[in-house]
């Protein structure tokens, strides 16, 4: 007896509003955490956010991969159970409610409803029954007559559906939740927890992954992705678990015969397009079709989305410039997307690995153009995503274009360079020659980096003007030695190197006076380099034919020079030619629960319009016959006491002392 | 005996009465557009939108007996995009013409019809404050007209933007609903509208000013992202919104947003007729403002259609999700908040229905429900990132 209640007292607490309340409000707080606090990201990039003490606090919480942790994955179960024991106790009661009449209500019960009134008629139950029988049931009510000691009554009731709206409502939920628990991975969970099956956490390659974290194809449910490169096939996906992940086998191989991309006049991306090809494995059966967002190949048990893309191994042709070298003697170097070089210079030995490759780069077009050609967006065209890594481990990440792009109409070749992901780029902007080439900028800069070729340059130059050659042969040595001392800070460090050698050598108060001379100086001997070296190489025949473009040339290229010494270890990589190689990344998924998602779903909806749209009403006809004469109560109630249940509770009180009028009206003329 | 069920069916014969000739009428068009419609353009559509073109006939029907005046408005918006796009197609389909037919220009190419609606809104929510306080009856009659007049210029502007997507280009051609700035236009659209099903339904206009005042604050928003921001501009449409069901799932779900707007609306009328009537109950404001039961009805009943609808919209966008982005969940902001938003209203009826609460924590709450409902449509487009990233302001 005693363990009884204490089940009762349990099985009423299941099926109580106030946990049902607060399993959907801790529902709800669950949700909004998880929308503020991005999910499921590296865990390093919490720590950066909270702290390496909360990062770990929250992570034991679930916060970070908040619907599939433990608790709230209780809190569901919990609300399957709530709601059933909820849907168990009450629909008896609304069964038994739906087929009573409540006939054998008593007078004192009637005149308690919401509607009610009391109408003297003076024609017989008997009389009027058939007739109002017949208006109830044409109105779509069910009727019953009840003879009681006291009286006649008929009771007539329509809209039972309205309690089928209820049962509906509550289990269409349940059915939505038990498919949504199927198609999670609480199986992959509870394997975990017994150790037959563990994440992997390194990246290896596949043959070197962990037993325990490769998953047979039989698995119940999963939603897992991959990407394959153009020509290549895979019959795996990766499930990201915690911080890891595993390796879900599939039953079939997917092959890509292309990917690739439309775009839309403006640049934009109009569809991802990724022609496939799958081929059970079991059967040999094969299916060819063109994937699309939007439109999945359905296979089985199996849908195979288009979700991503990126690049696919792209065979890069490159020039590497070594920029503190004294020769123009560029590199050259075949490689691809994903792949890690080597690269020993006289200045240390370097890792360069290559990243990305974008072939298309939309940006806001600036207002000049916008007006000129009326589009909003510019494309830079292609660029190489890569990190140069010295032997300390220290990385450089930069992302350098392919072709010259205008700037305030002028050409220049643009490569940015950071030094962590979180940092912004720092762009390096060399000017494109009138050939839109960079071999004028190499030229240049190497011959500054050549101390012999500009001194002899330099020497030969001082000769020859008529303002230095009168100065004594000791002061021109002189002269020249400051030039290329000043060159030599320049190159070194930037415009910045003059500043700092003025202000750590020069007395303070003459600081001002010899700066703007050696800037002065440094300017003449630079100039006077660019002028001879375009001469040596027959652009011009005489500083005089300096056109507008070459003045404007040698001012974007002192800024680029100025800039170099903070571009990392001194290689550019210009990109000559490429081969496109994309990759298409899928999505698998198996979702036995999909069609019960939707079964409840449909209950859901058809229960919720049978609720709000259809009331359960119920009116009574009770004729007195404890007193003398006929004294009727008519009574009338709906499940929401709505304003529609008085209006037509009058409508029948009016018909029924219609009736009785007429009803007597005839019985005298009778 | 003849004459008394005679009057007893008279229920059932309105029903049909009312159908009357114009409701056969109305029906015949209906198919006459649809098949018109499928003509001109079934070899453009794929089958789902082959279904929808057919289930639209019954639905317009079934709408046009369920709200006859219905069927006026939708005249009109058809005989006003039809006039806009004989004039296109008059003047050689081509889309500089909205700037130099006068018509277009002036009246029905899809931004100054935009700018008409905009303009006819915000007279309407002046004109019903005019004739709450004056209590004029002709003042309100013009009050609901503009406000007829504004959604008719919406709908038309609607129709207009979708014919002139093909006109820039055949390839950016899209149902204008894909946009924060065009599900703004639709907001304000169907507030309006159903705004006025309840308006008809329950003879009173005094709660025009108090649910136009939040189509008003809509077109505020439009103004300023029409003219600061250029949002206007026709884009064509990301890979993940080419979709059939985009057709189903935006409306339904602004059918939902509309009513519990107007909800929360009704229920700042409630409040504020309670308190004078707690103060006086006899001022004029008081006697003129419906009752607290018919407020009390009115915001429970739009409050349920709202939940309806946007149960089915929920539902709609888990199957377009199970479609574009291989799960018809995915805990996506848009998807959570939406969730919220349901378990919210679901609890409001449910203490309605089930304990009975009325009035002002009723009211309180259809408020607080709707500034939920706000950060599910805005606030995540603003603050938080996920799958629904088009849309962001």
């Amino acid at each position: 007896m005693h363990k009884i209640s204490h089940w009762r007292a349990l099985y009423d607490f299941l099926g109580s509003m106030n946990l049902a309340v607060t399993l959907l409000v801790m529902l709800a707080i669950a949700s909004v955490i998880g929308t503020v606090v991005k999910q499921s990201e590296p865990f390093q990039n919490y720590v950066i956010k909270f702290g390496p003490f909360w990062a770990e606090v929250f992570d034991k919480l679930g916060i970070f991969n908040i619907y599939s942790t433990g608790w709230f994955v209780v809190v569901i179960l919990f609300l399957i159970l709530s709601t059933s024991v909820c849907v168990i106790r009450h629909v008896p009661v609304f069964v038994r409610d739906m087929k009573s009449f409540a006939e054998k209500l008593s007078k004192n019960a009637l005149l308690h409803q919401p509607n009610h009134a009391e109408i003297a008629c003076k024609t017989s139950a008997e009389q009027l029954l058939p007739t109002l029988q017949a208006q109830f049931q044409a109105e779509g009510y069910k009727t019953k007559v009840h003879q009681g000691e006291q009286g006649i009554t008929l009771a007539a009731k329509k809209g039972s559906f309205n309690r089928i709206g209820y049962f509906l409502t509550h289990v269409g939920i349940i059915v939505i939740l038990a498919g949504a628990v199927m198609d999670s991975n609480l199986l992959l969970k509870y394997r975990v927890l017994t150790g037959q099956a563990e994440p992997e956490t390194r990246s290896v390659p596949l043959s070197e992954v962990n037993p325990k974290a490769v998953l047979p194809p039989d698995n119940l449910s999963f939603r897992g992705s991959v990407t394959i490169p153009e020509g290549r096939k895979a019959d795996f996906v990766f499930l990201p678990y915690d911080r890891g992940y595993f390796v879900q086998m599939l039953p079939f191989e997917l092959i890509v015969k292309d990917f690739h991309i439309d775009y839309y006049d403006t640049g934009m991306p109009k569809a991802y397009k990724t022609q496939l090809v799958l081929k059970d494995k079991q059967t040999g059966e094969t299916i060819e079709k063109t994937l699309e967002v939007n439109h999945p190949l359905i296979y089985g048990n199996y849908a195979i989305y288009q979700s991503s893309f990126s690049d696919g191994g792209t065979r890069l042709n490159l020039k590497l410039y070594p920029l503190a070298a004294a020769e123009m003697q560029p590199v050259e170097m075949k490689t691809a997307i994903n792949q890690v070089e080597k690269l020993t210079t006289n200045r240390g030995s370097y890792r360069l690995e290559f990243n990305d490759f974008k072939l298309h780069n939309i940006v806001p077009a600036e207002p000049e153009e916008e007006q000129a050609t009326g589009k909003k967006m510019h494309n830079n065209g292609p660029k190489i995503v890569y990190k140069i890594r010295n032997k300390q481990g220290i990385a450089w990440e930069y992302e350098t274009y392919m072709m010259p792009n205008k700037q305030q109409g002028r050409w220049f070749f643009i490569s940015g360079v950071r030094n962590a992901v979180s940092e912004p780029y720092r762009y390096l902007f060399l000017p494109a020659d009138e050939k839109h080439s960079l071999n004028r900028f190499m030229a240049f800069l190497t011959l500054l980096n050549n101390d012999q070729k500009h001194l002899h340059l330099l020497a030969r130059y001082i000769k020859t003007d008529p303002d230095f050659a009168k100065l004594p042969i000791k002061e021109q040595a002189m002269q020249v030695q400051l030039w290329q001392n000043l060159i030599k800070l320049f190159r070194d460090r930037g415009f910045k190197g003059v500043d700092e050698f003025v202000a750590e050598n020069v007395p303070e108060d003459k600081q001002k006076e010899v700066r703007e001379f050696y800037l002065g100086q440094l300017f003449m001997a630079l100039q006077t380099l660019y002028v001879q070296m375009l001469k040596q190489q027959g652009t011009i025949k005489n500083r005089k034919d300096l056109s507008d473009f070459d003045k404007q040339w040698f001012k974007d290229a002192l800024l680029a020079i100025n800039s170099l010494p903070t571009y990392g270890p001194q290689i550019f990589l210009k990109l000559d030619s490429f081969e496109l190689i994309e990759a298409t990344g899928l999505q698998v998924t198996k979702s036995p629960g999909k069609d019960i998602v939707y079964l409840g779903s449909l209950m859901l909806t058809l229960g919720v319009f049978l609720l709000f749209y259809v009331r359960q009403r119920r009116i009574w006809v009770h004729f007195d016959q404890s007193v003398s004469g006929q004294h009727v109560i008519l009574a009338g109630k709906d499940n929401k006491n709505t304003p529609e249940m008085e209006k037509e509770f009058k409508h029948w009180q009016q018909r029924l002392q219609a009736l009785c009028e007429a009803s007597s009206h005839r019985g005298k003329t009778a | 005996m003849n004459t008394i069920e005679t009057s007893f069916n008279m229920e059932q014969d309105s029903w049909l009465k009312r159908f009357g000739w114009f409701g056969w009428a109305w029906s015949l068009l209906v198919v006459l557009g649809a098949i018109a419609t499928w003509l001109q353009y079934h070899t453009l559509m794929d089958v789902y939108e082959k279904a929808i073109l057919i289930g639209a006939v019954p639905t317009f029907i079934w709408l046009g007996a369920f709200w006859p005046s219905i069927r006026h408005y939708l005249l009109a918006v058809a005989a006003l995009s039809l006039l806009g796009k004989w004039l296109y197609v008059s003047g050689g389909n081509d889309i500089a013409l909205q700037d130099q037919v006068f018509l277009l220009k002036y009246l029905i190419s899809s931004q100054s019809a935009f700018m008409w609606m905009s303009a006819l809104f915000v007279m309407a929510t002046a004109a019903y404050f005019f004739a709450l306080f004056i209590r004029s009856e002709f003042a309100g009659k013009i009050a609901s007209g503009l406000t007829w007049a504004g959604a008719i210029f919406g709908m038309t502007g609607m129709m207009m933007r979708w014919y002139e997507s093909y006109l820039i280009n055949p390839d950016y051609g899209h149902i204008p609903i894909s946009s924060l700035y065009e599900v703004f236009i639709l907001f304000s659209v169907i507030t309006a509208l159903v705004y006025l099903y309840f308006e008809q339904k329950y003879k009173t206009r005094a709660l025009g000013g108090f649910v136009m005042l939040i189509v008003s604050a809509a077109i505020a928003f439009l103004l300023w992202y029409t003219f600061d921001r250029e949002a206007y501009h026709i884009q064509p449409l990301v890979p993940a919104l080419k979709s059939h069901w985009m057709k189903l799932h935006v409306p339904t779900n602004f059918l939902g947003y509309g009513a519990f707007a107007l909800a929360a609306m009704v229920g700042i009328a409630y409040l504020i007729t309670d308190r004078l009537a707690r103060k006086n109950p006899d001022s004029p404001f008081v006697r003129t403002m419906p009752s607290l039961e018919l407020m009390d009805d009115l915001m429970y009943k739009s409050i349920a259609f709202g939940f309806a609808f946007f149960t089915i919209a929920t539902i709609l966008g888990a199957v377009w999700a199970a479609e574009a982005w291989g799960g018809y969940w995915s805990w996506d902001p848009k998807e959570t908040w939406a969730l919220i938003v349901w378990l919210n209203y679901a609890a409001w009826l449910h203490i309605r229905m089930s304990k009975g609460w009325r009035g002002r924590p009723m009211a309180w709450w259809a408020i607080i429900g709707l500034l939920v409902t706000t950060f599910a449509f805005l606030g995540v487009n603003m603050f938080l990132s996920g799958l629904h990233s088009y849309g962001q302001l």
